[in-house]
């Protein structure tokens, strides 16, 4: 009887069940992965070197886990239609990793760069997001910005994209003047742009 | 149980599992709490290393990997020595196992809050060498239970132990097709994510939980489980089934559609598995609910059985496409993950500390404890029901909105004031673990015997305690 054979036999059971473990994941995972991953590759080798600012702020986009809240992925079904059309296999080649999203406490940002591609707007956004959407739930970052008297912006890099804010977010006088960090986050949701 | 098992520090190293995934499990609710609290108010807390993105990875990652890896391991251990009927054989492994794991965990801990992460890739986030640290630890108690059950001294291996040796065989392979590098760009990445982020769940947690159910719930009521033959029908089920089901992530994706279908199918096949398992349960505590009604520590087993079933039931039709298409990417998903993995795997997690801590640390106090543990169940239980079903609510609300074309703002003014109901049924959760942890701590045992390695000239015997 097979099973009182496991019953006294604790390294054949794992030596048995691990094998059968590792065959079914060969099915299922990694013998997909490695034919999908062909793909892959021959794509990659088509695509041309990323803007070192959209490269920056894809890893921003990373570290703070923005994934967590905005999926990219469209599905086949019309619940999706908003956010453009339905993603393919190829719209992935070359990222790591590629940001499909288990949820959406926010929207989808697979086409963001066509649906929203004021600089300004990401900007104020980035900075207060109750300021431009004020049923948002998305933390505000306010630590990408420099706050300073309208004046000094003039002479600052960004300068050209000092805002300013409603008194109960940013007192009258100040401005947030995005950091190099914000422009390059920007830069990269400017670059989400299905084709 | 009789004499030397409690003497040569097998106990204490197991109570140490046990304590540490006590604190992980507080420290894991309280994220969950702050997490909760931002949806609802998003600039509570508004600092950046406590930003919404670096501590969702966060509160995951202490729950699953620290609270229920650890409190697994422990009670693992705990039922493969008394079922062999021998200590541990490397108690030191065991330890070596702990501090390794605890290391991985505070250094991702700290690395998540600094924003070091792989990318939202759901339980394996950590980088690399952080990866490395908790692996070894995983083998390291593999290995001792592996040992302790050749050595055995009964014939017989109980059913216990295929569910055990089983996940220590399960996890490793799965977590390292989870770190190989040439899978992490592109769209294999998706493959191996759904594989992994449902495996993990399917043949680590699932597995544990029911392997260590098998002693505690017949230890509990004073009889043997109802029928041993569905218990082996679960565990060859449930690794065929659980296996390749992962997929269903990505429903209406851009993976192969065999693959999804394949997993859809599977996932309906698991009501095989899980009904053996619910099933057995239950009518081992048919005929004892007399006793049960005394036994708190019972209660949390019959609410995770229960749980168990219905949940995963919810699962397999959450795989479906009609189905996932509304529901995909909303809370409805958060209320069911939580429902699983807090009242199924960590309810039969406490039902079995509360079953089987007293008698390995030979507290016999239960009577004073009976109170606090009654608290704890009806703040656990009272906690995952608001909170499971105001996301339920929450989640069919936004399903509902976005399928009616409405603008994504409606959504979120539709789920607002749910997001506060959740909020109060995670704090209730959080509470009770507070309870929990006070429970643990007066059941530690009265001789704290340390790792040989950590008492300098410690080559003898472990003398018996006292």
């Amino acid at each position: 009887m097979i099973n009182h054979f496991f019953h006294t036999r604790p390294v054949a059971l794992v030596v048995i069940v691990g094998a059968i473990f590792f065959a079914l994941s060969w099915v299922i995972a990694v013998r997909p992965a490695l034919s999908l991953r062909a793909e892959t590759l021959r794509l990659m080798a088509t695509q041309p070197a990323p803007d070192p600012s959209i490269a920056r702020g894809r890893a921003l986009y990373i570290a703070e886990g923005c994934g967590y809240c905005h999926s990219q992925l469209v599905r086949a079904t019309f619940v999706d239609a908003p956010y453009g059309r339905a993603t393919v296999a190829a719209d992935y080649a070359g990222q790591r990793p590629p940001m499909p999203g288990t949820q959406r406490t926010g929207p989808d940002l697979s086409d963001v760069g066509t649906r929203q591609p004021s600089w300004m707007w990401q900007f104020m956004h980035l900075y207060n997001p109750r300021s431009m959407v004020p049923q948002s739930v998305m933390p505000s970052f306010p630590w990408y910005f420099e706050v300073m008297p309208r004046a000094e912006a003039e002479a600052h890099e960004f300068g050209l994209y000092a805002a300013a804010f409603d008194a109960s977010i940013l007192a009258p006088g100040l401005v947030a003047v995005p950091t190099q960090e914000a422009v390059d986050l920007v830069a990269y949701l400017r670059a989400l742009k299905q084709e | 149980m009789q004499q030397p098992l409690n003497q040569d520090g097998t106990p204490s190293v197991i109570y140490a599992y046990i304590l540490s995934a006590a604190l992980w499990l507080f420290l894991g609710s309280l994220y969950g709490v702050i997490l909760a609290a931002k949806l609802w108010a998003p600039e509570f807390l508004g600092v950046e290393l406590l930003s919404f993105g670096r501590i969702r990875p966060v509160h995951t990652s202490t729950i699953l990997l620290g609270w229920l890896t650890l409190v697994n391991m422990g009670l693992g251990y705990l039922v493969v020595f008394r079922s062999a009927r021998r200590p541990l054989w490397s108690v030191d492994l065991a330890w070596a196992g702990l501090i390794l794991a605890n290391i991985a965990l505070v250094s991702g801990t700290v690395s998540l809050h600094l924003g070091i992460t792989r990318g939202p890739l759901e339980y394996r986030e950590w980088v690399l060498p952080i990866a490395a640290v908790m692996a070894p630890a995983v083998l390291c108690n593999g290995a001792n239970v592996l040992m302790t059950l050749i050595h055995r001294r009964v014939e017989e291996m109980y059913i216990s132990n295929w569910f055990i040796l089983g996940s220590y065989i399960w996890l490793p392979i799965l977590y390292v097709i989870a770190y190989i590098p040439i899978f992490d760009h592109g769209v294999e990445t998706l493959v191996i994510q759904g594989y992994y982020m449902h495996d993990v769940l399917g043949l680590w947690f699932t597995p544990m939980a029911i392997g260590i159910t098998y002693w505690s719930l017949p230890r509990l009521l004073h009889k043997p489980i109802y029928s041993y033959s569905l218990g082996v029908l679960a565990f060859w089920a449930n690794l065929v089934f659980y296996t390749m089901l992962g997929a269903h992530h990505f429903v209406l994706g851009p993976l192969p559609w065999w693959l999804v279908s394949t997993a859809a199918m599977l996932g309906i096949g698991m009501m095989i598995p899980v009904w053996s398992t619910v099933f057995n349960f239950t009518l081992t505590m048919k005929g004892s609910w007399a006793l049960m009604r005394r036994e708190p520590a019972s209660w949390f087993i019959l609410a995770g059985t229960c749980t168990y079933g219905l949940a995963s039931l919810q699962g397999s039709f959450q795989g479906l496409r009609d189905f996932s298409q509304l529901i995909h990417f909303t809370h409805y998903t958060v209320a069911h993950a939580h429902w699983a993995a807090y009242g199924f795997a960590s309810f039969l997690a406490f039902g079995a500390v509360y079953a089987l801590l007293p008698r390995l640390t030979e507290v016999m106090e239960r009577a004073a404890l009976r109170r606090a543990i009654k608290w704890h169940f009806w703040l656990s239980l009272s906690g995952i029901a608001i909170y499971f079903v105001s996301l339920t609510i929450a989640g069919t609300i936004q399903g509902l909105r976005w399928g009616e074309g409405l603008p994504f703002v409606a959504s979120l003014e539709g789920i607002a004031p749910y997001m506060l109901v959740r909020l109060i049924g995670g704090s209730l959760m959080a509470a009770s673990h507070v309870i929990f942890l006070w429970v643990v701590w007066r059941l530690r045992p009265a001789a704290f015997i340390r790792p040989a390695f950590a008492r300098p000239g410690a080559s003898a015997p472990v003398q018996p305690a006292e």
